[in-house]
């Protein structure tokens, strides 16, 4: 009784029990389901079945939208028929040894195999992932704000002078025309555009600006010059969704309902499971083999 | 950008042109209008304008029609670059002085950033070697516009 404990726990632990599990499963399924079945090249006896024919007619029309004729659905078995002597034709020469397509395909036939264990996370599953990579699935912030750009060179005291009506609310053409070497085309003020949208045309240095100021709860000011590839802007942000005081975790919360950053992060979560699954397997099968590397560098 | 010109009797046509640098990039170096027309003869010909220019202050088209460099601030050991140089928006109005009405012509602007580093260079500092001396390692980066036709038969 105790051997037979033994054997369940080694079954239900070991990854390459799980493995050739799976691998079972499918080639039952698929040698139940099959309508070609398994032959032995030296097998001369080529069938038919209602099956197949019925096959052909269902290929035709989803390709054609419309029944093939007689003379057709006759085309259709000849061409069933040769290629399977072909096929047999080509196992009894070999032809499958030292091709590397068919090597490829078999390669990803057996890496398919393993992925066959992984589903798709539960939501506490899903959760944690997010939980543990927070700073990839994180929504990207709105801001509303207005930039006067003021030039590539920065006269300290032009700028406090103006900075000090700015922040009085003295916001005149004439208070910007006192700091402004020479206009630059881009918009002066922007409503409601993620970072992503702003950093396309003000760059990476301006949306971290942005965020830090947001995060120091300095909106609603002037704020000191800011140097960017352009040269120097003074900022102000009338409004953010990214409040300050918004945990990490609402913001992980956020990124569990909205649909796109589920997704993703449902998708990165799969294929990670996938790769385990792989190297799993691998490890376990790498004990059947004696694996010689010449010296090499 | 792109399209067609017809004739207003005699008068030459006007560009406005603008271009604003990469904010994660290079600063610009100079705009440049290429005009392309076909001579009397059936031959074609090609000529570079420059039409407007970082620091014009310090900067004049020579007499042979060449105008200065604006100058090179690639550090060949850090692949790094000065944005100090160049300008961040260059714009102008620009009229065709050789301007003939009955000349089939196009024109195409081309915008010339400051010198930045080549792939081959930024290989050679990621990877730690040393390039052969005739590898181009530092290149002004362009943008072109498609061609505006002047059409001398009115439609």
């Amino acid at each position: 009784m105790h051997y037979f404990s033994l054997l369940v726990t080694f079954v239900k632990n070991e990854p390459l029990t799980h493995f050739i599990f799976g691998a079972l499963l499918i080639y039952g399924y698929l040698s139940y389901f099959s309508t070609t079945p398994s032959v032995h090249p030296s097998d001369s006896k080529i069938t038919v079945s209602k099956p197949d024919i019925e096959n052909l007619k269902q290929s035709w029309i989803k390709q054609r939208h419309s029944p093939p004729t007689s003379a057709q659905l006759r085309g259709l078995i000849e061409t069933q028929i040769s290629d399977e002597i072909y096929y047999r034709e080509a196992l009894k020469l070999g032809l499958d040894r030292e091709d590397s397509v068919v090597r490829n395909r078999m390669i990803q036939k057996m890496k398919f195999l393993a992925d066959q264990s992984i589903n798709e996370p539960s939501d506490s599953q899903l959760k944690k992932w997010i939980e543990d990579t927070p700073t990839k699935y994180q929504q990207d912030a709105n801001f509303s704000f207005q930039q006067i750009y003021i030039g590539t060179t920065l006269n300290k005291q032009s700028m406090d002078a103006a900075l000090r009506k700015l922040n009085t609310g003295i916001v005149t053409e004439d208070v910007f025309r006192s700091v402004w070497q020479k206009p630059l085309s881009i918009p002066k003020n922007v409503n409601s555009k993620s970072t992503s949208d702003i950093r396309r045309i003000y760059g990476d240095t301006f949306v971290k600006e942005l965020i830090a100021q947001a995060n120091r709860g300095s909106s609603g000011a002037w704020s000191s010059p800011l140097k960017t590839a352009f040269g120097y802007h003074l900022i102000k942000i009338d409004q953010s969704s990214r409040n300050p005081l918004s945990s990490l975790k609402s913001s992980q919360e956020r990124a569990l309902i909205d649909p796109k950053t589920r997704k993703a992060a449902q998708n990165d979560w799969i294929s990670h499971k996938k790769q385990e699954a792989h190297q799993m397997a691998i490890q376990a099968l790498k004990k059947n083999y004696d694996i010689n590397i010449v010296d090499y560098e | 950008m792109g399209g067609e010109l017809y004739p207003k009797g005699d008068a030459a046509p006007q560009f406005l042109v603008r271009a604003t640098m990469d904010p994660e990039g290079a600063t610009l170096d100079r705009i440049q209008i290429i005009k392309g027309w076909i001579n009397e003869d059936g031959s074609t010909s090609e000529k570079i304008f420059n039409v407007v220019w970082a620091h014009p202050q310090s900067r004049e088209v020579q007499e042979n029609g060449i105008l200065p460099p604006v100058g090179n601030s690639v550090n060949l050991t850090t692949g790094q670059w000065d944005n100090a140089i160049g300008a961040p928006e260059l714009e102008t109005l620009w009229e065709d002085p050789n301007f003939n009405p009955r000349q089939s012509a196009f024109y195409y602007a081309r915008i010339l950033e400051i010198p930045t580093p080549t792939w081959p260079l930024y290989d050679a500092i990621k990877h730690n070697f040393e390039l052969p001396k005739d590898v181009v390692k530092v290149s002004q980066e362009r943008a072109y516009t498609s061609p505006i036709w002047y059409r001398p038969n009115t439609q």
